[in-house]
């Protein structure tokens, strides 16, 4: 009964006077990963120096958060990128949010290399003030992606064009991307000609994409796109787009 | 006859039987195939002991009551709720933590999952550095003096 009752005392005051047995490294490595996961993004680092067991627990946590901002040393910054974003791991990644501050080229692409082919992510976010350019290839099946990249400082310029053109290129899976702040608008304040080279059916999200275009290029001369649905489709596409308020007071669609 | 509620005895690892609705079994996504499934009137579930699936169900029954009074009742149910869910994580010690995580991964009830996760998280960003943290969840370090260093070295940015 004596021994009953001091063990009871004991586990109640478990957490003021801490565990005398490691029972927590008793739980199977995705239920401490899904611990790890409620935790504060330099909270989980952290564990890492807690036993050998708990030493690369935090790289299977299913989301990141990285700040170049808590970094002096840019090597590190980009090894540990290179630690997280193992291949045999990048798979698990759910959850990705990126925050570059260091002026040094390409360091997000250099950091998101192994993410190529990527199955399952359903969040990017890459807040991105630094980098002249930015490519992603084959991000497979992204739900969510939300970016804001300013391509370096100064004017939108040709080359800073190219390389959104690129980016774009390489996102075209996502169903839900939003592109923030000043990416778009040094981007809009500037952009007189839109080409869709590709043909347009008329689905929901070609049509959101053409009336964001429409509606908020300040400057907007041209925008030509080429509609490839059948004849009644395409009246249907082509009433609804007559229908998008302007932004730009010369705006002319033209339907090839 | 529609009024009437359906209830399911379910049975721990240790045998210790609870009856409940059939309304609070379906907040555990694996009770709810388990009745879908095989329509007895009792389910044993050896995971699980009397103490930590007596947890479960105090769980289970405030969350879905609250569920089916949600229809009329404002956001101040979701406050109540929380205040309900904190005492319910205060008034534990770690280690029935553990086992309703363990019980909440295996039953999935994906929120109480979260719960106690989130309550661990919360143990161990109260504590001021990783030492504290061993010392309150009992972990014992088996790193070497050097092999230490190095792991402080290589995540350097983190402890600030």
């Amino acid at each position: 009964m004596v021994g009953q009752g001091k063990a009871k005392q004991a586990s109640s005051k478990g957490l003021s006077q801490g565990f005398k047995e490691d029972i927590i490294s008793q739980l199977p490595d995705p239920l401490i990963c899904h611990i790890l996961y409620h935790l504060p993004r330099k909270e989980v680092v952290k564990t890492s120096v807690l036993s050998t067991r708990w030493g690369s627990l935090w790289l299977w946590v299913p989301s990141l958060e990285l700040n170049s901002h808590d970094f002096t040393d840019l090597n590190a910054f980009v090894s540990l990128g290179h630690r997280f974003f193992n291949s045999d791991r990048a798979s698990l990644i759910h959850k990705l949010k990126l925050t570059i501050t260091i002026d040094e080229h390409n360091i997000t692409m250099m950091l998101l290399m192994p993410l190529h082919g990527l199955m399952q992510l359903s969040s990017v976010s890459i807040y991105d003030y630094a980098s002249e350019s930015f490519i992603v290839n084959n991000l497979v099946s992204i739900a969510k992606i939300d970016i804001s990249l300013f391509f370096g400082s100064g004017l939108f310029n040709e080359a800073k064009r190219s390389n959104l053109h690129s980016f774009l290129l390489g996102i075209t899976r996502a169903t839900d991307m939003t592109l923030c702040d000043n990416t778009f608008e040094c981007m809009l304040s500037s952009l007189e000609y839109v080409n869709f080279k590709v043909g347009i059916v008329g689905v929901t999200a070609e049509m959101k994409l053409i009336r964001y275009f429409i509606e908020n290029s300040a400057v907007l001369k041209r925008l030509t796109l080429r509609l490839v649905g059948d004849s009644t489709r395409d009246n249907y596409t082509l009433k609804e787009l007559l229908r998008i308020p302007r932004g730009s007071t010369s705006c002319e669609v033209v339907i090839l | 006859m529609e009024n009437e509620k359906k209830m399911i005895t379910l049975k721990s690892s240790d045998d210790v039987t609870f009856e409940v609705e059939e309304a609070v079994v379906l907040e555990s996504q694996f009770l709810s195939h388990l009745v879908q499934d095989c329509p007895a009137p009792e389910h044993k579930i050896k995971e699980v002991t009397g103490k930590i699936l007596s947890k479960v169900v105090e769980y289970c029954e405030k969350h879905v009551v609250v569920v089916v009074d949600g229809g009329d009742s404002s956001s101040s149910s979701g406050d109540d709720l929380k205040k309900w869910d904190d005492k319910f994580i205060k008034e534990m010690d770690l280690s029935t933590v553990y086992d309703l995580i363990a019980a909440a991964n295996y039953l999935n009830i994906q929120a109480l999952l979260d719960l106690m996760c989130q309550r661990v998280a919360d143990v161990i960003t109260a504590c001021k550095d990783h030492k504290e943290i061993r010392e309150t969840l009992g972990i014992v370090s088996d790193y070497t003096a050097e092999e230490e260093a190095e792991v402080l070295k290589e995540n350097e940015w983190a402890f600030d």
